[in-house]
């Protein structure tokens, strides 16, 4: 791709994933229960969705020994861990939700939510995402994988699936 | 002494001779050699005071206590994570206790009086001795490095045996978490007890915001006390007669760019190396439980020349770099059930990583108050780079890797070495693959931004003592000249402080 291509695509992409984000932050039909709610520290209700379905296809288990990653609450976990950053990095997150929820449908030609989406959708979306030409996709991604990674595998009871011993310390289960 | 300042409730003044901001490898050092001198010392760290039994060997306890930004710290772009030690000790806390000299070709091509390669014997010498510093024996090669071993035997390559800082050593293999067992000979456990012991006053959770100039001389620091979630509390104010930055090559420019320092060569905050590296994973028959052990035990320099040829390439140090579940996660390609059904290869998964001389520039800069770290991989630095990943994957097969994984966004899985060249043909871009920083390095360079007795340019009685000195890469791990650079530092700063 010449420079002049980048530019524009990059110019494109950003202007679209930056409508989609303030278009997001306005629309409605996110419900979540109050008792999780009210434990959130740093996202939203719907950011906790958005990231809850993202981290659900991020961590899918490959055989039914492996805990899901609701079971061990991995977007409670990253809301906790968001919250101990600073306000902008904890901002960038919060953004990045949006874009994937509504950013994401108008790359594939569609105005689905990511949340509406169905797995092998979703599936796609995230290829596109981790393989986009747009840096800023890709960068998106790799923060998304990498705070899933930690809610899930910081988890003792994912430990024996990866035949991993675990701390030499030893205390209670997570 | 040694006071939190989470216990701060209202704003405090001291006075000092020297205020040392950062505790690292660096500012522990010149804290140190100081408070030895008879100098009142007051040095400033914004992170915690941490001590062996808060290490718990768990990854998500220990990012948020022991790395910069939890260890979501990263160019703006996303494409290079840097991990930063944050906390009493600095990077001494989680680094894997690498102990090496810089090469006298790096040193000697700064030409710089009084920094050539045999002007920093006596104080490197200093450094082995007061950290207890040693060459690893046979019996410390954990799995992960005896296949590198084995690869580099395999193939004919130059590899050795590397020096630590560790005593007592249990080889759990949780260095990168900080020590449990409080075997590192590291800034944290030796050099900043010292100074305590010699006087020094040590703030923790405290972090210098703006060098008090006056007059075209430096005469304290303006710090905030940090509240146990980090917010700002109190203001903690050091007069001075002196000033020495030892907050690393990203937190130092930061300050001296907050400060508004003089820089009439735009020098500050640019030339920013940062060492980054590229891993390879390779799938064994054998178990590997690269978890078990001393992480990084052995190198492989065979890719790693320092002439300064436009056309070299060799340019990588090779070296295990083995993770927890977690750091691996990150290292291994793509999601979902895929990286999963990876991830359970854990125990037969050995790690090579090729870390880069580079030669390409970055800038550490603050605009509107927020940190930002630019930093774009020249032509010949990815070609370098995706060389030595290259070399890993030979490393890998050479030691009897079943198949080698790449993580570029599409993930390249190789099963035989007839295909090594598709490493170089995928070509690098951002993000594709991931790469890592440990060694930031530059952006208040000797020669520059600072003299060679690491005085800073056009304001007196203001010292710099950390990576942020050096003008190039260092090819290597950086913690030994760091150390050995501000004692060097802090012997020209008590002369003249004396005088």
């Amino acid at each position: 791709m010449n420079r002049r291509r980048f530019l524009r695509t990059t110019l494109f992409g950003g202007a679209l994933l930056s409508a989609a984000a303030i278009v997001g932050r306005h629309l409605s039909g996110y419900h979540l229960d109050a008792a999780t709610a009210q434990k959130l520290k740093a996202l939203s209700p719907k950011e906790y969705l958005v990231l809850s379905a993202v981290a659900r296809r991020l961590l899918a288990p490959d055989a039914a020994d492996a805990p899901d990653p609701d079971t061990l609450e991995v977007a409670l976990f990253v809301d906790r861990y968001l919250y101990g950053l600073d306000e902008g990095l904890r901002s960038d997150v919060r953004a990045l939700l949006h874009l994937v929820e509504h950013g994401s449908g108008p790359f594939r030609l569609g105005l689905t939510r990511f949340t509406h989406m169905t797995t092998a959708e979703q599936d796609r979306t995230l290829t596109d995402w981790a393989e986009s030409s747009l840096t800023v996709r890709r960068q998106g991604f790799q923060a998304l994988k990498s705070l899933a990674l930690l809610g899930y595998y910081r988890h003792d009871r994912t430990w024996p699936l990866l035949g991993y011993s675990g701390p030499t310390l030893k205390r209670g289960p997570t | 002494m040694i006071v939190r300042g989470q216990g701060l409730t209202k704003d405090l003044s001291l006075d000092a001779d020297l205020c040392v901001v950062g505790t690292g490898a660096g500012g522990a050092m010149v804290a140190r050699e100081a408070a030895r001198a008879g100098l009142r010392v007051v040095a400033l760290e914004e992170g915690a005071h941490s001590t062996a039994r808060d290490f718990t060997q768990r990854e998500d306890e220990m990012l948020p206590l022991l790395f910069q930004d939890s260890g979501a710290r990263a160019t703006d772009d996303g494409a290079i994570q840097v991990l930063q030690g944050r906390g009493v000790g600095g990077s001494t806390v989680h680094n894997t206790n690498l102990c090496k000299r810089a090469p006298d070709a790096v040193l000697d091509g700064w030409k710089l009086d009084g920094w050539r390669a045999a002007d920093l014997v006596p104080h490197y010498e200093v450094v082995e001795r007061d950290l207890h510093v040693s060459r690893l024996e046979e019996g410390d090669l954990n799995r992960n490095n005896l296949l590198l071993r084995r690869g580099v035997e395999k193939l004919g390559w130059k590899g050795a045996l590397l020096s630590h800082n560790r005593r007592g050593c249990t080889r759990s293999g949780f260095c990168e978490l900080g020590c449990a067992f409080d075997a590192k000979e590291n800034a944290l456990k030796i050099l900043v007890p010292e100074a305590a012991s010699a006087g020094a006053r040590v703030y923790a959770d405290t972090r210098a915001e703006q060098i008090l100039v006056e007059n075209g001389r430096a005469v304290g620091v303006l710090a905030r006390a940090l509240a146990g979630d980090g917010r700002p509390g109190p203001r903690v104010t050091v007069r001075a007669q002196a000033v020495c930055i030892a907050g690393s090559a990203v937190g130092s420019a930061r300050l001296a760019l907050q400060s508004k320092l003089p820089d009439p060569q735009a020098a500050v905050g640019r030339s920013l190396r940062l060492h980054p590296g590229g891993a390879v994973a390779g799938i064994f028959d054998e178990p590997v439980e690269g978890w078990l052990g001393i992480p990084q035990s052995y190198e492989c320099t065979e890719k790693l020349r320092f002439d300064e040829n436009e056309a070299n390439l060799d340019r990588t140090w090779i070296i295990p770099a083995f993770a927890h579940p977690v750091g691996l996660g990150n290292a291994l390609p793509g999601f979902g059930a895929a990286h999963m059904a990876r991830m359970r290869l854990y125990p037969r998964i050995a790690i090579f990583v090729a870390m880069l001389h580079d030669r390409s520039e970055g800038t550490v800069s603050v605009e509107r108050g927020r940190l930002h770290i630019r930093y774009v991989l020249n032509a010949s630095d990815q070609r370098a780079l995706l060389r030595g990943m290259r070399a890993c994957a030979e490393l890998m097969f050479a030691a009897g890797a079943r198949r080698v994984l790449v993580p570029f966004a599409q993930p390249l899985e190789l099963d035989d070495p007839s295909r090594l060249q598709e490493i170089d043909a995928r070509g690098y871009r951002p993000l594709d693959p991931l790469l890592t920083a440990v060694h930031p390095m530059g952006t208040l360079p000797l020669g520059r931004v600072v003299d060679v007795q690491g005085r800073y340019l056009g304001v007196q009685r203001l010292w710099v003592a950390d990576g942020s000195l050096f003008p190039t890469s260092l090819g290597g791990p950086p913690q030994l000249t760091i150390y050995a650079a501000a004692h060097k530092i802090a012997g020209h700063l008590i002369a003249e402080l004396r005088s």
